[in-house]
C-alpha cells in the first residue's frame, strides 16, 4: 500500500489517500463524533479518571465543572477533523495532531464496539460479519495512524 | 481520635502528604499503538526517542509507567494532556 502521508515543507504533511478513503475515514469520524455525545458505554475509553485512588476521583468529579463539556468538546474535534480530511490536502502541524489524536479517539471507541479487551483479541471470532467489517476499519484505522505517526515523527 | 473511625490524620501523615509530589502514571492498554505512545511522550515531555521508547516498553511489559512527576497542578496538567490524545493516565501522590 501506498504511504498516505508524506512530510511537505514547513512541517506541514500532504495527505496522499484517495478520494474514496478520505470519504470512508471521514464517514466514520462523523458517527464517532456523534457517539461522544450519546453512548457512554462505548466511549468511556475517551474519559479516563485523572487519579489513581477512586476516592480522590470522586472528591474531584464533585468540584469538576468542565465535565459535562469534555464529551462536546471531543465530539466537535472529530467533526473538525472529519471536515478537515475531505477539504484539504495538506494540513498544517496543527491539523495534523488534531486529526491523529482524532484518528486514535477513533480506534479507542470501535476498539469497545468490537470487543477488544487484551492482547490476545481475535477478529475471527467475531459473530457477525458487521462486526468483522468494522474489525477491519479498526485495523485501517490503526495502520493510519501509525503512519501519520511515523510522518509526524520524522 | 479513635472514635472518629482513623478518619483524622496525624500532623505526620498531613506533612507527607503536602510534602510528597505527584507522580503521573500512564497504563497500558490495548488499543493505543507502540508508536503513537513513543511519539506523544516525545512531543509532551521532549523526551528524547531513546527514553520515550524505554517509558513506552515499559508500559507495554510491566502494564505502567510513571512519565512524570511534580506539584499537584503540574501533574493535573499532564493527565489532561495524555488524555487528550487518548492515553490512559491517572496521578497520585508518590508516598
Amino acid at each position: 500500500m501506498k504511504p498516505p502521508f508524506k512530510k511537505s515543507g514547513k512541517g506541514s504533511i500532504k495527505i496522499k489517500l484517495t478520494k474514496d478513503d478520505k470519504t470512508v475515514i471521514a464517514d466514520f469520524l462523523m458517527q464517532i463524533s456523534s457517539l461522544t455525545t450519546t453512548n457512554q458505554s462505548l466511549t468511556w475509553r475517551l474519559f479516563p479518571p485523572l487519579y489513581s485512588d477512586p476516592v480522590e476521583q470522586a472528591e474531584h468529579d464533585l468540584s469538576d465543572d468542565g465535565q459535562d463539556q469534555r464529551p462536546l468538546e471531543i465530539s466537535s474535534s472529530l467533526a473538525l477533523s472529519s471536515s478537515v480530511l475531505i477539504e484539504k490536502e495538506v494540513l498544517t502541524l496543527q491539523e495534523a495532531t488534531s486529526l491523529l489524536r482524532d484518528l486514535n479517539r477513533s480506534r479507542l471507541v470501535i476498539a469497545e464496539i468490537i470487543g477488544v479487551k487484551d492482547d490476545s483479541f481475535d477478529p475471527t471470532q467475531l459473530p457477525s460479519d458487521e462486526l468483522r467489517f468494522i474489525s477491519d476499519v479498526y485495523n485501517y484505522l490503526g495502520w493510519i495512524v501509525s503512519e501519520l505517526t511515523e510522518v509526524m515523527a520524522s | 481520635m479513635a472514635g472518629l473511625g482513623g478518619m483524622v490524620e496525624t500532623e505526620e501523615e498531613l506533612d507527607l502528604k503536602i510534602d510528597s509530589p505527584w507522580i503521573v502514571i500512564v497504563w497500558n492498554d490495548p488499543v493505543n499503538l507502540m508508536n503513537y505512545v513513543t511519539f506523544v511522550l516525545q512531543q509532551l515531555f521532549g523526551y528524547s526517542k531513546e527514553k520515550a521508547t524505554t517509558l513506552m516498553l515499559q508500559i507495554h511489559n510491566e502494564g505502567k509507567a510513571v512519565v512524570s512527576s511534580g506539584s499537584k497542578f503540574e501533574s493535573e496538567r499532564d493527565v489532561n494532556k495524555l488524555h487528550a490524545y487518548g492515553l490512559w493516565a491517572t496521578m497520585q501522590q508518590d508516598k
